[in-house]
């Protein structure tokens, strides 16, 4: 009986060790919700876009997220941070848009909304343009290359769209665009989104797919 | 023909190199382990005493198992290799000396070479002795693989191991039924194969420890630290169920005949030992073989 106890105990140690001190977990830090980035995210004005979510492990899965941190100032950069299960899954819809964002007055807002909805309609980095009849943001010269790092390709948001998502955050709703331009399933995001989502080599393969390469390559 | 020559004379040089290297360590042994000065003041007589036989010629062994790692390369002159060797040498004696005088003074700290060896002839302290220095040996060169020809690295990564040895021979006593200083002063052949097999489990769960890659001193030293503890923690669990699934039985009346009869004592001894290494290298599959890192699935 003490044996076992004894066993058990160090196993308990084992893992409580490992949980405090592995090397694999040292540098990343843990979010439970997009607002815990502002641990991570000290200068303003920042936004977080959501580059990819990923999970780990055979039985007890441990959920990653792959952020992009874009400054008005500086160059931006990229982490990583462990996540909850619930949060890795609700979030995932979300991919390539903005889910924190903390502005010059250190307003920290965590709706999901477009990639450089923060800076958009912010006349310290752009203008209206009048084009064919709608107003266009843009950025200017200095900020040239924000819609590069917000994947935006060749968009560029007009009235209704800036006016359209202030109502959902006023309303405290996501706003992915007018024609859904962006998140998981945005025509935009899947284009410009700077690490494209792509299923992994562990993902595609299937089980039956392996007995079934197995009578093609031997048998047919 | 004459470069199939030079290859043989640069061989020869070589050769007459090494042997002019284990002269300097049989003096430096008398240096460094000033209580074997008998072993070299006199010619040896091999026959005289078998325990004094085999713990100077396991020392001359160790030594050669931890000098067979160094390879040489033409890329410098003969002289600069040579002098590279030379003090690759002197580096690897001086440590592996220095190292099983202190597994001595940690795991036989109630032995002395006077009494056991040279008065009582005790084999069995001779044994224990051996696998040390084969032990020892084994664990130098892996560090010395690791240290990438740094001083700095080779003495932090030396001290890490010889302190993880140390309290492996430390935890014998918890595992062996045997009474250790009692087995070996009653020259008591069971311990000493009992140990010999136990601390070859343990190095061989060291050495593939240490052989891991390594890119940052610290992360590389605590991922040592943790492959260790998940080696204990795995290694009692396999002797358990490798006595459960062979049926591996001792009757409780000839485990109190452990230290009078030295047949039982023996087999005994060896079974002990055995299921130890057995189990050691299983675990060591299931602790380093199965890498579980790096398999990230996308969302």
């Amino acid at each position: 009986m003490n044996k076992l106890l004894f066993y058990f105990l160090s196993t308990l140690l084992f893992l409580t060790l490992s949980k405090l001190l592995a090397p694999d977990n040292i540098s990343l830090e843990y979010i439970k919700t997009p607002n815990d980035l502002k641990k991570i995210i000290k200068l303003a004005p920042a936004s977080a876009i959501l580059e990819k979510t990923m999970k780990k492990g055979y039985l007890i899965k441990t959920y990653y997220q792959k952020y992009r941190i874009l400054y008005a100032y500086r160059p931006p950069r990229e982490i990583i941070v462990r996540t909850k299960r619930r949060l890795a899954e609700k979030s995932s819809k979300y991919l390539g848009m903005s889910l924190f964002r903390i502005d010059e007055d250190k307003n920290i807002n965590t709706i999901p909304m477009p990639p450089g909805y923060l800076m958009t309609g912010n006349k310290k980095y752009g203008r209206w343009v009048l084009q064919n009849q709608t107003y266009y943001w843009k950025f200017y010269q200095t900020y040239r290359r924000l819609p590069k790092y917000f994947g935006w390709g060749a968009f560029s948001p007009d009235r209704e769209f800036y006016l359209k998502a202030k109502e959902h955050e006023k309303a405290g709703k996501p706003f992915s665009g007018l024609n859904k331009e962006f998140g998981a399933e945005g025509s935009i995001t899947s284009k410009f989104l700077p690490h494209k989502q792509s299923s992994s080599l562990y993902n595609r393969i299937k089980f039956g797919n392996l007995f079934k390469n197995y009578f093609k390559t031997n048998y047919n | 023909m004459e470069e199939v020559l030079d290859r043989f004379l640069i061989r020869i040089i070589f050769a007459i190199f090494v042997c002019l290297i284990l002269f300097l360590y049989r003096y430096l042994h008398f240096v460094i382990y000033p209580k074997g000065v008998k072993q070299i003041s006199t010619p040896f007589n091999l026959m005289s005493n078998l325990p004094n036989s085999l713990h100077y010629l396991s020392r001359i062994l160790g030594m050669v198992i931890l000098f067979s790692f160094v390879e040489f390369n033409r890329f410098f002159t003969l002289e600069m290799s040579l002098i590279h060797l030379f003090l690759l040498a002197i580096v690897l004696m001086i440590s592996y000396l220095i190292s099983i005088h202190l597994m001595e003074m940690i795991v036989l700290y109630k032995f002395n070479y006077k009494d056991e060896i040279l008065k009582n002839q005790n084999l069995s302290y001779s044994l224990i002795i051996f696998s040390l220095n084969i032990s020892v040996a084994f664990l130098l060169k892996t560090v010395m693989l690791k240290s990438n020809d740094s001083l700095i690295i080779f003495i932090t990564l030396w001290l890490y191991v010889m302190t993880l040895l140390g309290l492996a021979g430390k935890l014998f006593i918890y595992y062996s039924k045997f009474q250790f200083n009692r087995a070996i002063s009653q020259k008591n052949f069971g311990v000493a194969f009992s140990f010999l097999f136990y601390i070859l489990g343990n190095t061989y769960i060291l050495v593939k420890a240490f052989d891991q890659p390594q890119i940052e001193k610290y992360s590389y030293m605590l991922r040592i630290f943790f492959k260790c503890f998940s080696s204990c923690l795995f290694i009692p669990f396999f002797i358990f169920f490798i006595k459960f699934i062979f049926s591996l039985r001792i009757k409780k009346n000839e485990l109190n005949q452990l230290l009078i009869d030295p047949n039982k004592s023996v087999n005994f001894g060896v079974a002990e030992g055995l299921i130890f290494l057995i189990s050691a290298y299983i675990t060591s599959w299931i602790v380093y073989n199965i890498n579980l890192s790096g398999l990230f699935s996308i969302l």
